[in-house]
């Protein structure tokens, strides 16, 4: 039984301005600590890779808890004081499976 | 048959000794300023999920300012959410001292609770009868102490 | 009202099974029951330049057809099963169908027709089938085998049926017999029924990951950090992070080497089995270190090995990894949890 969970999450801001990866982090665990408090932000969130151009991350976290992260990511609106949401585009338990998705491929 | 569970939970309110006097400061405990504390000490550790989970069915039934003790109740599943968060209250707002939170016992209905209480009184006061010698002092103490009737009143209520 | 849940919230949990043979026959054998493969990567470490043989196998002589709006009682016409279902190999699957949603249809290299219907469409349709395992209490879900190869059921009473299906498009691809058939026959059989056809090529893309820590595989090792780390490559990861790190803390698997590079080769496309087989076949001497392949499947697939049900909540993944070593072999299967969901 793997350990984590990963998600593929995309930034969607009504303004463009530049994301780096720590004020992403920053965002994610803020709006953690919104939703659960300090015992739910104190979880070990990586962000294993994260594109600046396109906003898109991939996302490990334990998958105790998994339901609270995405939870979390649904209710977040703000990205330092910008209106923003985060599209998550696919979970997994296995890393290799965030590839593709038999479902996008146009053939 | 599905039904509602409450947890009735016994604390203990020690003010911490301030370092200058090495004096207990005398505290009014009022019930709304101890709901408020839990409160906002949950939405810190547990955040807005926390604090709806306990919301409905939250509160402070019984407070003593003479014994310090209080009832506060909630409902089963998120009573851990609030048995967590009381041994880091650590201050009321209108005090300068800090103070500590002691549980004492989590009882399922007010009745248990209230059995609890009075052996713990009871307890205490033959601690403290050993030291005082008079009769009058005995008794003095033992109304203050072993003083039922506001928590049997809210009990019938 | 009972008190909800406020404390732990547990995902129902994937399967994630290893197992690890000294012989390549059951990988084999497992590796055949995996009916519709969608994507394959391979991690080769220490290879500088991909061998064309290598990129080939899984590019070239690998194209399916796509049929748009097809009628799926041609399925069931004498011609087409004593052709291509009783001769040869064929896998159809139906795409742009989602198999929580939608009808999902499928013919297995075995010659088994696999339909997988929602209640309205199974209850105009007059065959027999069964609940699905997902929905066995609201019965929402039916699915219906047929075994084409099989003389013994009436082609008639099943492309009366068939007939009642709308239009779906499908992916073909048809192996056939020998060498002396064409296997762009099953594309001039629907081209000559008035249908409209096109070839798909798998597309293939490669990527070479610089100075990495690379684990090496010892007796005993531990196959979920393995499957983590040839992920990260894939994906072409960050690796430059630590334990320390605020942004970043994974790290490579303990006892890892660094390496100059490691290639990544990824084909998507729509593979029978046997064409995964000779790609494996390929990759067995080539390296002295080790040699990882992913096969992921398709999260419509009505089924996925042999006669397991798919399904989809929050993700339809299924898929295995092969990890070859001088002669162990190592086949771990990942399939999406079975559970089902009260609606």
């Amino acid at each position: 039984m793997s350990n984590y969970c990963y998600i593929v999450i995309q930034l969607i801001l009504t303004k463009a301005v530049e994301v780096t990866p720590v004020y992403l982090k920053k965002n994610i665990l803020e709006s953690v600590k919104q939703l659960f408090g300090e015992v739910g932000a104190s979880v070990n969130i990586d962000l294993l890779k994260f594109n600046s151009q396109t906003l898109e991350g991939i996302l490990r976290v334990p998958s105790c808890h998994f339901i609270k992260l995405r939870a979390s990511l649904v209710l977040s609106g703000y990205y330092e004081g910008i209106q923003c949401t985060y599209l998550i585009k696919k979970t997994s338990s296995l890393l290799l499976a965030l590839q593709g998705d038999s479902r996008d491929y146009k053939h | 048959m599905v039904r509602l569970k409450n947890r009735y939970i016994v604390v203990e309110i020690n003010p911490q000794f301030s370092n200058r006097d090495n004096k207990i400061q005398p505290f009014r405990l009022q019930d709304k300023v101890l709901n408020q504390a839990i409160q906002s000490e949950v939405q810190l550790i547990h955040g807005d999920f926390g604090v709806a989970s306990i919301r409905s069915g939250f509160q402070v039934k019984y407070c003593n300012d003479l014994t310090r003790i209080a009832i506060i109740r909630c409902t089963h599943g998120p009573h851990k959410l609030v048995t967590s968060v009381l041994p880091l209250i650590t201050n009321l707002p209108y005090l300068t001292a800090g103070i500590f939170v002691n549980i004492l016992y989590t009882g399922a209905t007010l009745k248990q609770c209230f059995n609890f209480i009075k052996t713990h009184q009871e307890r205490k006061y033959n601690e403290f009868c050993a030291c005082l010698k008079s009769e009058e002092e005995k008794n003095e103490l033992r109304n203050a102490v072993l003083n039922f009737e506001t928590i049997l009143n809210k009990l019938t209520n | 009202m009972q008190n909800p849940e406020v404390w732990s919230f547990h995902e129902p949990p994937p399967t994630f099974k290893t197992e690890k043979f000294l012989d390549t026959q059951p990988t084999i054998r497992h590796v055949e029951q995996f009916h519709f493969n969608h994507l394959v990567s391979v991690v080769i470490p220490d290879c500088l330049k991909t061998p064309e043989q290598l990129q080939n196998v899984l590019s070239i002589d690998c194209e399916y057809y796509k049929v748009d709006q097809l009628k799926f009682c041609e399925i069931a016409s004498v011609e087409f099963i004593e052709n291509f279902i009783r001769k040869g190999k064929l896998s159809l699957l139906s795409i742009n169908t989602r198999i929580d949603c939608d009808n999902c249809y499928a013919i297995t290299p075995h010659g088994k027709l696999i339909l997988s219907l929602t209640k309205d469409t199974y209850q105009a349709l007059g065959l027999e089938g069964k609940v699905s395992h997902f929905t066995h209490r609201n019965r929402d879900r039916f699915i219906i085998n047929v075994d084409l190869k099989d003389g013994k059921f009436s082609k008639q009473k099943l492309q009366k049926a068939l007939k009642r299906l709308p239009e779906v498009a499908v992916i073909v691809s048809w192996e056939p017999p020998d060498n002396t058939i064409c296997p762009s026959s099953i594309a001039k059989y629907f081209h000559q029924l008035d249908y409209e056809v096109r070839v798909c090529e798998p597309s293939f893309r490669s990527h070479v990951v610089y100075s990495v820590k690379t684990p090496i595989l010892e007796t005993e090792p531990d196959l979920e950090a393995f499957t983590e780390w040839m992920g990260m490559a894939c994906l072409d990861g960050d690796f430059s992070g630590n334990m320390d790190n605020y942004v970043n803390s994974y790290e490579p698997p303990e006892g890892s080497i660094t390496l100059g590079q490691v290639r990544v080769l990824v084909w998507r496309g729509f593979y029978q089995p046997n064409q995964v087989l000779r790609l494996l076949h390929t990759l067995r001497n080539m390296n002295e270190m080790w040699c990882a392949v992913y096969v992921q499947g398709f999260s419509d697939a009505p089924v996925i090995d042999r006669e397991e049900e798919q399904g989809f909540f929050t993700n339809g993944d299924n898929g295995n990894v092969i990890i070859m070593k001088n002669k162990d072999f190592w086949l771990c299967k990942h399939r999406c949890s079975a559970k089902r969901y009260k609606s």
